[in-house]
């Protein structure tokens, strides 16, 4: 008996004595999510674009709302604090979006034009950055910088959600946050017409010491992916993917991320999974919020802290 | 060759994913269990896996590359999937003090091999099932895992050696 055979027939006793639930129909249920993808990549495919940009995958985005975190279920939004402020910055701090009365009817998918699949890649379609997605306004300086919590980051996500026209409530938060490294938050923000679960997340880009992915290399774990840098030096990606099953339901989950990485390093990360109404070009006007950093406005931490509750997590 | 395959009627393919979406789903989730140590997470990526292959049938099925293909969609899927869940979680590198796992049955007092599995970094632990449960090569743990063969081969003996320390015993690989 070799090393190897030794260890793996350990494992397989160990295994033979748990019970693990029934595996049921996966063959089938895989088979139909297949299916799903495979008409997503087509209807991506005849969409046609130009200039792909290549890009790569910083991995998959699946299952993210079947393990994401749950927290607290008070309701959040602006309704629920009142009137939370609109920028933590001073005076001098860039003013406020305008906020956007109606949803972006643009469909998140259509929004961004595609080339046909990689031949390289073919499972993950290569698009593009829309022209119209400029750089962050440029910010201004804080009067009594502050580490940014999760309650901080759950307090602007909403702000920007329903400043993008997306007007609803926020529910079922958790967060997280370490000091000069991150800072994160998930939550699930009803609309009027439909529902989803959105996690944005800030963090220190430099410090892993790579540079930030501005292109999409082929990889198999997503179904479409555009990367471009900006005219400011910001690095932007955009994904998409199928998801998996949420825990004891058979509805899968589409996910998608745009992240951004700003010239100071701050890397802006927004998920939303469940099939989520918000168009790609919302997702956007969330992260290149020139309000995110991993150092608030003192008040508007403060503020956060005291509306955002209940609160799991870090 | 790719391109003989592209045009596969649809019923082919289903009946050719299905025949090894049955033959191999059972195996696929005790792989993805020994990495993740949960059932039904361990069903999540074995279905991803599963359905992403059916979505690249034409191009990995003929060549045998199936297996692999779905093996390293549970592996980096899972890698992947402990990325984003780090955020909320914050694990350690470092191995706990106590040995024994949450759950376990007070009169066992020893550490089983797949709870130890449970308490190394997710990485040392896709080697290890890679390396020893699949029985793949140092050169294709390396390709799964984008990793070099010589980071393969130090992950191995750091996580055989993190294995000995908390079985307490001589683990023999």
């Amino acid at each position: 008996m070799t090393s190897e055979e030794s260890f793996h027939d350990r494992i397989e006793d160990e295994l033979a004595g748990l019970r693990p639930p029934p595996i049921g129909e996966i063959a089938g249920d895989a088979l139909a999510q297949g299916r799903r993808i495979r008409r997503r990549q087509r209807a991506l495919g005849v969409a046609g674009g130009t200039a792909a940009v290549a890009g790569v995958a910083a991995g998959a985005l699946a299952l993210g709302g079947v393990f994401g975190s749950g927290g607290g279920g008070a309701p959040v939004g602006p309704g629920a604090w009142g009137a939370a402020p609109t920028s933590q910055h001073s005076s001098a701090a860039t003013p406020t979006p305008t906020p956007t009365p109606t949803p972006d009817p643009t469909p998140a998918y259509p929004s961004t034009p595609t080339p046909p699949p990689n031949s390289s890649s073919p499972n993950t379609v290569i698009g593009t950055i829309p022209a119209s997605w400029k750089p962050p306004a440029a910010d201004g300086h804080l009067s009594d910088p502050t580490n940014t919590d999760g309650q901080s980051v759950a307090e602007l996500l909403i702000d920007d959600l329903s400043q993008i026209g997306s007007g609803g409530s926020g529910s079922a938060f958790s967060g997280s946050s370490l000091a000069g490294m991150n800072a994160n938050a998930t939550l699930t923000w009803t609309m009027p017409h439909g529902s989803v679960r959105i996690s944005a997340s800030v963090s220190d880009g430099a410090a892993d010491g790579k540079t930030p992915q501005s292109q999409c290399l082929p990889a198999f774990e997503m179904d479409y992916c555009a990367a471009a840098t900006l005219s400011d030096g910001s690095v932007v990606m955009v994904q998409h993917n199928s998801g998996g099953y949420a825990a004891g339901s058979s509805q899968s989950t589409h996910n998608t991320m745009v992240m951004i990485t700003r010239p100071d390093h701050a890397a802006i990360n927004v998920v939303e999974w469940s099939d989520g109404p918000l168009t790609d070009d919302q997702l956007y006007k969330i992260v290149s919020d020139p309000r995110w950093g991993l150092k608030m406005d003192g008040s508007f931490v403060t503020h956060a802290d005291k509306v955002v509750r209940p609160f799991s997590g870090g | 060759m790719r391109g003989k395959r592209v045009g596969v009627d649809q019923a082919v393919r289903d009946r050719e994913f299905t025949e090894f979406a049955v033959a191999r789903a059972e195996h696929l989730r005790r792989t993805a269990y020994l990495m993740c140590g949960d059932w039904h997470r361990a069903q999540d990526l074995t279905q991803i896996a599963l359905a992403k292959a059916y979505a690249a049938w034409h191009r990995i099925h003929g060549d045998g590359g199936v297996d692999a293909y779905v093996r390293q969609i549970v592996v980096r899927e899972f890698l992947s999937q402990q990325r984003r869940r780090s955020w909320h979680e914050r694990p350690s590198d470092e191995l706990p003090e106590q040995g024994l796992a949450g759950g376990q049955e007070q009169a066992d007092l020893r550490l089983s091999l797949l709870a130890a599995l449970e308490r190394l970094s997710p990485k040392r632990r896709a080697v290890v099932v890679l390396r020893y449960w699949e029985d793949r090569s140092v050169e294709e743990t390396a390709a799964v895992l984008r990793m070099s063969r010589s980071a393969v081969k130090s992950a191995s003996l750091r996580a055989l050696a993190d294995l000995r320390v908390l079985l307490g015993e001589d683990l023999t690989v």
